[in-house]
């Protein structure tokens, strides 16, 4: 009872069929996705990103970021980024591999998190590796181990689970 | 086995396998369900009569949603404002606005209006309530409908336009034609079948 896909039917051969371009490097470039904007419908949908992103609508697929992304509506898989911040009201879930900074206020992630240095003041549902520094601020709510090179936690902040901190050699 | 003598099981089957084409249809709810569109091309595969309007997203006129340059998205996009395309869209676009394109989308495009600006490049099914823009060195591959439609551009498909068809002297159309008008420019190449409807 597979439904056929819009349009399957139709075999244009594609004269842009060489033309993939590659996602090169864009720094001051910004891709934003607005509020009203839905992604989705594709198996394996994905956004490839050379320069910066900023997500207020919904995002189900993985998201890969060259540069910073702003997420304040919701992302359904991974999110890769070289720096990342989710503003009051985000959601995430999937996995966070952030490359350097990570800042994460007011949101919820399901999901692991991996950052250089991270900041959160969020509920988080899931385990987070922190190479260098991890602050924990007081409107916290986190179930999940953390590894981290060093840790603060701010009084008021709900931490359940397993806490390793190793200083980096 | 005639439909008189069949037993309880056999029932108990069929409403089984109803309630499971049920849950097959509530999961899979295609980006363009209801296809109202009447189309002069409806015995032909290639026509881009397909499409209704997005239900999920809201109307929100002042938005913009900017795709980068340097961004590549595989997917479907329902967008309930504007959108402007830069980068590389593979899936299907739907805007309750305008559709702003310099880039390359490989997918039916449904908008209010939409500008192709140069370079821009299309595969697929083009469908617009109001107004289609194709300036030169932009290129579509795939069937337009439209109210009115400016094309300065290269089309392969078929063109349905309620009103309007202006062809200018870099534009060129290969494919059926209908439309309610139509004006063509000295320069213009058309290897196409017109039929003006008023």
């Amino acid at each position: 009872m597979k439904e056929k896909g819009l349009f399957q039917s139709v075999n244009f051969e594609s004269p842009f069929k060489g033309d993939s371009k590659k996602v090169s490097n864009n720094d001051d470039e910004l891709t934003v996705i607005g509020s009203s904007t839905v992604i989705e419908g594709k198996e394996n949908s994905k956004i490839i990103c050379g320069g910066n992103i900023e997500i207020m609508g919904y995002v189900k697929g993985l998201v890969d970021v060259a540069g910073s992304a702003d997420i304040y509506g919701t992302v359904d898989g991974l999110v890769n980024a070289e720096q990342l911040t989710a503003e009051e009201g985000s959601k995430i879930n999937g996995d966070i591999n952030c490359r350097t900074k990570l800042s994460i206020t007011g949101s919820s992630v399901v999901g692991n998190i991996k950052a250089k240095n991270a900041y959160v003041n969020a509920s988080i549902k899931g385990n987070i590796e922190s190479a260098n520094e991890l602050k924990i601020a007081g409107n916290s709510v986190i179930e999940g181990n953390i590894i981290t090179g060093s840790i603060s936690i701010e009084s008021g902040a709900v931490v359940v689970g397993n806490l390793a901190v190793r200083k980096q050699k | 086995m005639s439909e008189d003598n069949r037993n309880p099981q056999d029932l108990d089957e069929i409403l089984e396998r109803i309630e499971s084409i049920d849950d097959v249809k509530e999961v899979e709810v295609p980006l363009f369900e209801s296809i109202k569109f009447e189309s002069p091309f409806k015995d032909d595969k290639k026509s881009a009569s397909y499409f209704a309007a997005p239900t999920r997203v809201e109307d929100n006129d002042g938005e913009y949603t900017v795709i980068g340059s340097s961004t590549v998205i595989d997917s479907n996009i329902s967008c309930g404002g504007n959108i402007k395309v830069k980068g590389q869209i593979k899936g299907n676009v739907s805007v309750n606005g305008s559709a702003d394109i310099y880039g390359t989308i490989e997918g039916d495009i449904q908008a209010n209006d939409v500008t192709l600006e140069t370079g821009a490049k299309v595969l697929g099914n083009i469908i617009c309530k109001a107004d289609v823009n194709a300036v030169s060195d932009s290129s579509i591959v795939g069937n337009i409908a439209a109210k009115n439609a400016y094309i300065n551009s290269n089309v392969e498909g078929d063109l349905e336009i309620i009103n309007e068809l202006k062809i200018t002297s870099t534009g060129s159309i290969t494919g059926k034609i209908v439309t309610g008008s139509i004006s063509v420019a000295s320069g213009a190449v058309l290897n196409a079948t017109i039929s003006i409807k008023r």
